[in-house]
C-alpha cells in the first residue's frame, strides 16, 4: 500500500491555503460585515435546534410593540438585510476586480512555470479507452451545467449590464431550472471523484470501473476535490431551500429571515467556488494541456497517459 | 418637494377591524392573480384580550426604499410623490427586492415551469406604472392609476372604519396626533412600520 503520509513540502499548499483562508474569513466577516455576527451566532444554533424563524429570544420576553413588529414584518430586519442589501451592491462592482486578480495569480503562475506542460502525441490511434459512457455524461453534464449556472448566476448580479427584460428573466428563471438539474450531476459528480480522496479504496470489481474515475489519490487534487464538494454543496443546498421556501402573506415572517441568511451564504459560495473552477480550469487544460476530446470519446492517447497521467495507465496495465 | 410632501400609509391598530375590506378590494379593483396579495390584514395576540390588534399593510413607499437600491436591472423608479413603482417589462423576477424589503411587499406569482416564479407585483398606491397613464397596458400590467384621476387609493377609500389612511406624510400625521390625543390615555408609540419606512 502506498504510503500517504504528507512531508513538510506537500504540506506547504495546505498551510498557505489554510492561512489564506483565515486571513480571509477574519476580513470578510469582522471587518467587511456589517451584519450582526452575535445574532447570526444565535440563529445558527437556533437552527440546529429546529427554529428556522430567525427569533433568538424567547418572543414573550419582547414588549407589545416589538411583538407586534415580529409578527407583522418579522424577526430582527436590521441583523441580516441591510448586509445583504450591501453585499449585493457591493458584488457589483467588486467582482470584476476579484477576477481580475485571479486572472493575474493564474498567469503569474504560468510565467513562473515557464509555460505549460503538454505530452507529445505522434500515434493518436494508439489510445485507452479511460472514461466509461457514464462517466463521460456525468462530467460533461456537470461542466455544461456549471458553465450555465455560472453564466446566468451572474447574469442576476450584472443584471445592470443587460438591463433586465425578456432574456434577462429567462436566464434568471433558467437558473432555477437547471439548478435542480444540477443537484443529481453533483451528488454522482461528488461521488465518483471520490478517487481524490486519501481514504478512498478502489473496489476489486470490475464493474465499478466504470463507475468511479481513474488515477489515483493525489494530495493537490484532493484541494480541489474538498472544495468543489465544500462549496457546492453550499451552493445546491442553499440554492434548493431558497427556490422551495417561497413566503406567502401567511408564512412570510416565519421564513424570511431564514432565505436572506441562505441568500447571504449562497453569495459568498459562488464568489468561493469561482476561484476553484478557475484554479480547476487552470490545472486541467491550461498549466497542463489537457485532452478534451478524451472526455468526449473516453479515450485518451497512450503516449499522452505515459506523459502525464501515468497513475492511470498504470492501473490500467494491472487491471 | 419637501419630505412632508410625500404620500404616505398609516394604518390605525386600534380602529382596524381585520374586515379584509382592503384587501379584498385590492385585489378586485386591480384583478391581481390568486397568490398575489398586494395588501394583507394581520391580526396579532389573536384570543388575548387586551391584546389583540389588526393591521393592515402593504408596501410602505418607504423614502429610502431598500428594494430600489438592491434591484440588479434598476426597475424601480421614486416620483415626486414618494410613490415607489416599477416596470414589470423590466424586472427578472430575482426576488431580491423581497430579501431587502423590511414588509414583505414585493409578490410573486409561481406561474414558471416548475414553480418557477414570475416577475414582480406589489403595491403601486393605485398609481399605475410607467407606461402611458390609464393606457390598456398600465391597467393590464399594474391595475387601476387612481392617483391620476385624483383618487385615493381604493384600499384607504374602501376602510370603513377609517383605519387605513393615505396621503402626504404632514396630514397624515395631523390626523395621527389628533387621534392620539383625543383617546387621551396611555403611551402610544409610533405607527407600525414607520421607523423602517420613513426614518426615525
Amino acid at each position: 500500500m502506498e504510503n500517504n503520509k504528507l512531508t513538510m513540502n506537500e504540506m506547504k499548499p495546505y498551510l498557505i491555503i489554510g492561512f489564506l483562508f483565515l486571513v480571509l474569513t477574519y476580513w470578510y466577516f469582522w471587518l467587511a460585515t456589517i451584519a450582526d455576527l452575535d445574532y447570526v451566532f444565535k440563529f445558527l444554533l437556533q437552527i440546529v435546534q429546529g427554529n428556522f424563524t430567525g427569533q433568538v429570544v424567547p418572543f414573550e420576553s419582547l414588549s407589545h410593540h416589538e411583538q407586534g413588529n415580529v409578527m407583522l414584518f418579522g424577526p430582527e430586519y436590521e441583523s441580516i438585510a441591510p448586509e445583504v442589501v450591501r453585499a449585493f451592491e457591493e458584488r457589483q462592482h467588486l467582482l470584476p476586480i476579484v477576477f481580475l486578480v485571479e486572472f493575474l495569480l493564474f498567469l503569474t503562475m504560468f510565467v513562473i512555470a515557464k509555460g505549460r506542460k503538454q505530452a507529445k502525441i505522434t500515434n493518436k490511434d494508439d489510445s485507452i479507452l479511460v472514461y466509461s459512457v457514464f462517466q463521460r455524461a456525468v462530467i460533461l453534464l456537470n461542466i455544461i451545467f456549471m458553465i450555465y449556472l455560472f453564466i446566468t448566476g451572474f447574469s442576476i448580479t450584472f443584471g445592470n449590464i443587460t438591463g433586465g427584460g425578456e432574456l434577462a428573466r429567462f436566464m434568471r428563471a433558467s437558473h432555477e431550472m437547471v439548478g435542480l438539474g444540477w443537484i443529481p450531476i453533483w451528488f454522482l459528480i461528488t461521488v465518483i471523484a471520490f478517487k481524490d480522496h486519501k481514504f478512498f479504496v478502489r473496489p476489486s470489481s470490475k464493474m465499478w470501473k466504470k463507475f468511479f474515475l481513474r488515477g489515483k489519490y493525489k494530495h493537490m487534487d484532493r484541494i480541489n476535490y474538498y472544495s468543489f464538494v465544500a462549496f457546492s454543496t453550499l451552493l445546491v443546498v442553499s440554492g434548493f431551500i431558497i427556490w422551495y421556501i417561497h413566503p406567502t402573506t401567511e408564512t412570510y415572517t416565519q421564513t424570511i429571515q431564514l432565505k436572506r441568511f441562505l441568500l447571504f451564504m449562497h453569495f459568498m459560495g459562488s464568489a468561493i467556488i469561482s476561484f476553484f473552477t478557475f484554479e480547476t480550469v487552470y490545472s486541467y487544460f491550461i498549466s497542463v494541456k489537457g485532452y478534451l476530446p478524451g472526455v468526449i470519446t473516453g479515450r485518451l492517447p497512450k503516449e499522452y497517459l505515459e506523459q502525464l497521467r501515468v497513475d492511470v495507465l498504470e492501473e490500467e496495465n494491472i487491471k | 418637494m419637501s419630505i412632508d410632501a410625500r404620500m404616505k400609509f398609516y394604518c390605525d391598530e386600534n380602529r382596524c377591524i381585520h374586515c379584509d375590506g382592503c384587501s379584498v378590494a385590492c385585489a378586485e379593483a386591480h384583478e391581481l392573480p390568486v397568490g398575489v396579495n398586494r395588501r394583507k390584514v394581520v391580526t396579532i395576540n389573536e384570543g388575548k384580550i387586551g391584546l389583540e390588534f389588526s393591521l393592515s399593510v402593504a408596501c410602505m413607499h418607504c423614502t429610502d426604499a431598500p428594494c430600489e437600491e438592491v434591484c440588479p436591472v434598476d426597475c424601480f423608479y421614486i416620483r415626486e410623490d414618494g410613490i415607489v413603482l416599477h416596470s414589470k417589462e423590466k424586472c427578472i423576477g430575482c426576488a431580491y427586492c423581497l430579501y431587502a424589503c423590511p414588509f414583505g411587499a414585493p409578490q410573486f406569482p409561481e406561474d414558471g415551469a416548475f414553480g418557477t416564479k414570475g416577475v414582480m407585483d406589489k403595491c403601486t398606491m393605485c398609481a399605475g406604472g410607467p407606461e402611458e397613464t390609464n393606457s390598456n397596458k398600465e391597467r393590464e400590467l399594474y391595475g387601476q392609476n387612481r392617483i391620476s384621476e385624483g383618487k385615493v387609493p381604493v384600499c384607504a377609500a374602501m376602510c370603513s372604519t377609517k383605519a387605513l389612511l393615505v396621503g402626504d406624510a404632514a396630514s397624515v400625521s395631523d390626523i395621527f396626533r389628533e387621534r392620539v390625543l383625543s383617546a387621551g390615555h396611555g403611551v402610544q408609540s409610533a405607527p407600525y412600520g414607520w421607523d423602517k419606512a420613513y426614518g426615525k
